[in-house]
């Protein structure tokens, strides 16, 4: 009876070591982790006099643009320091304000929207909306690229061509209900599904699954006829869908804008994010998230890469 | 159309109430009595598979005595990994194979979640069944099956039946998860709701989940009260069965309740 009461003793003591050893093992990672972040934007700030520092949210086209417009400064004799990715735009813009990074890659009407104004889905006119919007803050933007991460209705490329549809207004005429894949987010916007209803007046009914491989597979089920997906999405660059013209212009203009503290701004800074800008198109964008989220190759080599094919290093 | 009902149309609900009669609100997400059917379904199916398996599996590898761990193990697998994390790769798997979004994936899914509650009780109550009646039954001449069926079964049944009550009450709870992944359901509201930063529709889908799980649960504890040989009941509190100076605590068997009214 004692040695049974021991044991289990020993075992109940065994268990909460290995818990503890495990709580500990995380917390040290935690700890690396943010010494390692600190003592980074330490070294910056300090051997930084008057490098760019750059940063991201934190997903891959973003990571890509980071390096992209990043190594071609660099090339241009322009010293940048480019930062870990920031999260969301909340952080970036905090960021920004508080003078701990000086430029971003942002999209004119997704930006535009955030910092209170009304996009527009012309892209100039959401750029000149942007500009205001920025000075208020002490920021300034370059020329928007042509290239363009929207929001867009898509279609699987053999249905779209099966039913002789090019545009979202061509929708009107298949027989419906349409079923709408998208986020749930879907139902309340006007972008979204509102406007499909309103504006497109369509027969559609929303479907509410996450973006990526469920949205795909449910276009290819039939269970899904269209998606609410972006314009650089890998599948677009492989063919499987295409985009539908958005013929009534619901969603605004979301070019790549640098967007950067007027602080650093220099005619040659502007100069190179101006030539930078004109050579990205969307079919690139749409290349790099290929590259990153199928092939799952680093952000860095990425960039690297599309420079020294285009001549830019 | 009235002012009165355009205005009800426009106007936000301000609280829950006011959102459970607008039926306005629910154009996207389907109506209630819909949705509460949707997830009853999927859920009374996933348990009855649940049952079907664990039940007499468990019951047949306690009676001999076999494979305890290995198969309690197995069965844990289904607990072990989140519900959802099942859920979101049967959803890729059944819409690649023409099965569409439901209702396989979230059954399937909510299948593994029931097993673990059914088949380790199950189990426990046969393999614990009193040793004394076993042996009388097989000093009787009861083969091994009968041994199984008229003397551990009927003894196992109160536990099996209050793991059945747990894990249907899991199942209806969790049904909700199915609309994460382009299912129905009562968990379209919370979903939506929380998406659209609708807090009322967020109520609405967890009052609905809750009240439907509690309904199942009261429907089961009633159903239990009928399947339980009288003399395995616990005593009602009322009827005065063992004396309260009686030092002995357990009940003389009363054969004639048996088919009774209680």
């Amino acid at each position: 009876m004692k040695t049974t009461s021991t044991s289990r003793r020993w075992r109940v003591l065994s268990l909460f070591a290995i818990i503890g050893v495990l709580a500990l093992a995380s917390c040290g990672d935690n700890n690396s982790d943010s010494e390692g972040s600190d003592g980074s934007t330490e070294t910056t700030s300090a051997s930084s006099g008057d490098a760019i520092r750059i940063s991201s949210a934190d997903f891959s086209e973003q990571k890509v643009l980071a390096q992209v417009y990043g190594q071609y400064l660099e090339a241009q004799g322009i010293a940048v320091d480019i930062q870990k990715p920031l999260g969301q735009r909340e952080q970036i813009f905090a960021a920004l304000e508080d003078d701990k990074l000086d430029l971003q890659l942002d999209y004119s009407g997704v930006a535009v929207g955030f910092l209170g104004g009304t996009p527009s889905a012309d892209s100039q006119e959401s750029y000149d909306a942007l500009i205001p919007l920025l000075e208020a803050k002490d920021l300034e933007a370059s020329e928007p690229s042509p290239a363009t991460n929207a929001n867009a209705l898509v279609a699987l490329s053999t249905w779209a061509d099966d039913n002789g549809v090019t545009t979202i207004s061509d929708l009107s005429g298949v027989d419906g209900p349409l079923i709408l894949g998208s986020s749930a987010e879907c139902a309340e916007r006007v972008e979204c599904l509102k406007g499909y209803l309103d504006v497109y007046d369509l027969d559609f009914e929303l479907k509410a699954i996450d973006y990526g491989p469920p949205l795909v597979a449910a276009l290819e089920a039939d269970e899904v006829q269209v998606a609410q997906y972006q314009t650089t999405a890998p599948e677009i660059a492989t063919g499987q869908i295409v985009v539908l013209e958005d013929d009534m212009g619901l969603q605004s203009a979301a070019n790549i804008v640098p967007v950067f503290r007027s602080a650093v701004s220099t005619p040659e800074l502007i100069k190179a994010l101006d030539t930078m800008s004109a050579k990205i198109t969307t079919q690139d964008l749409a290349a790099w998230n290929q590259a990153t989220d199928v092939e799952k190759e680093d952000p860095i080599d990425v960039a690297t890469a599309w420079l020294e094919d285009n001549g830019l290093l | 159309m009235s002012s009165a009902a355009l205005l009800a149309q426009v106007a936000d609900p301000t609280n829950l109430w006011e959102w459970l009669n607008d039926s306005s609100q629910r154009t996207v997400t389907g109506d209630i009595p819909g949705q509460v059917w949707t997830t009853l379904w999927h859920s009374v199916l996933a348990f009855a598979l649940a049952a079907g398996i664990a039940i007499p599996a468990a019951a047949v590898l306690a009676h001999f005595r076999k494979v305890e761990v290995l198969s309690t193990w197995l069965v844990n697998l289904g607990r072990i990994i989140p519900t959802v994390t099942i859920v979101a790769v049967l959803v890729i798997i059944s819409l690649r194979n023409g099965y569409g979004f439901e209702p396989w994936p979230i059954v399937i899914a909510l299948v593994l979640l029931a097993l673990p509650p059914l088949y380790a009780n199950t189990y426990t109550a046969v393999r614990d069944a009193s040793p004394e009646a076993v042996g009388a039954a097989r000093a009787m001449g009861l083969t091994e099956i009968q041994i199984l069926r008229q003397v551990e079964l009927p003894l196992a049944t109160p536990l099996i039946l209050a793991a059945s009550r747990i894990a249907i009450t899991q199942v209806v709870a969790t049904e909700a998860i199915a609309a994460l992944f382009g299912g129905t359901g009562l968990g379209q509201y919370i979903t939506f709701g929380l998406a659209n930063r609708d807090i009322y529709e967020v109520q609405a889908g967890a009052v609905l989940v809750a009240g439907l799980a509690t309904s199942v649960d009261l429907v089961f504890w009633f159903v239990t009260r009928f399947l339980v040989p009288a003399p395995l009941r616990p005593a009602p509190s009322n009827r005065q069965v063992v004396r309260p100076s009686s030092p002995i605590r357990s009940r003389p068997i009363q054969t004639t309740s048996l088919g009774g009214t209680t």
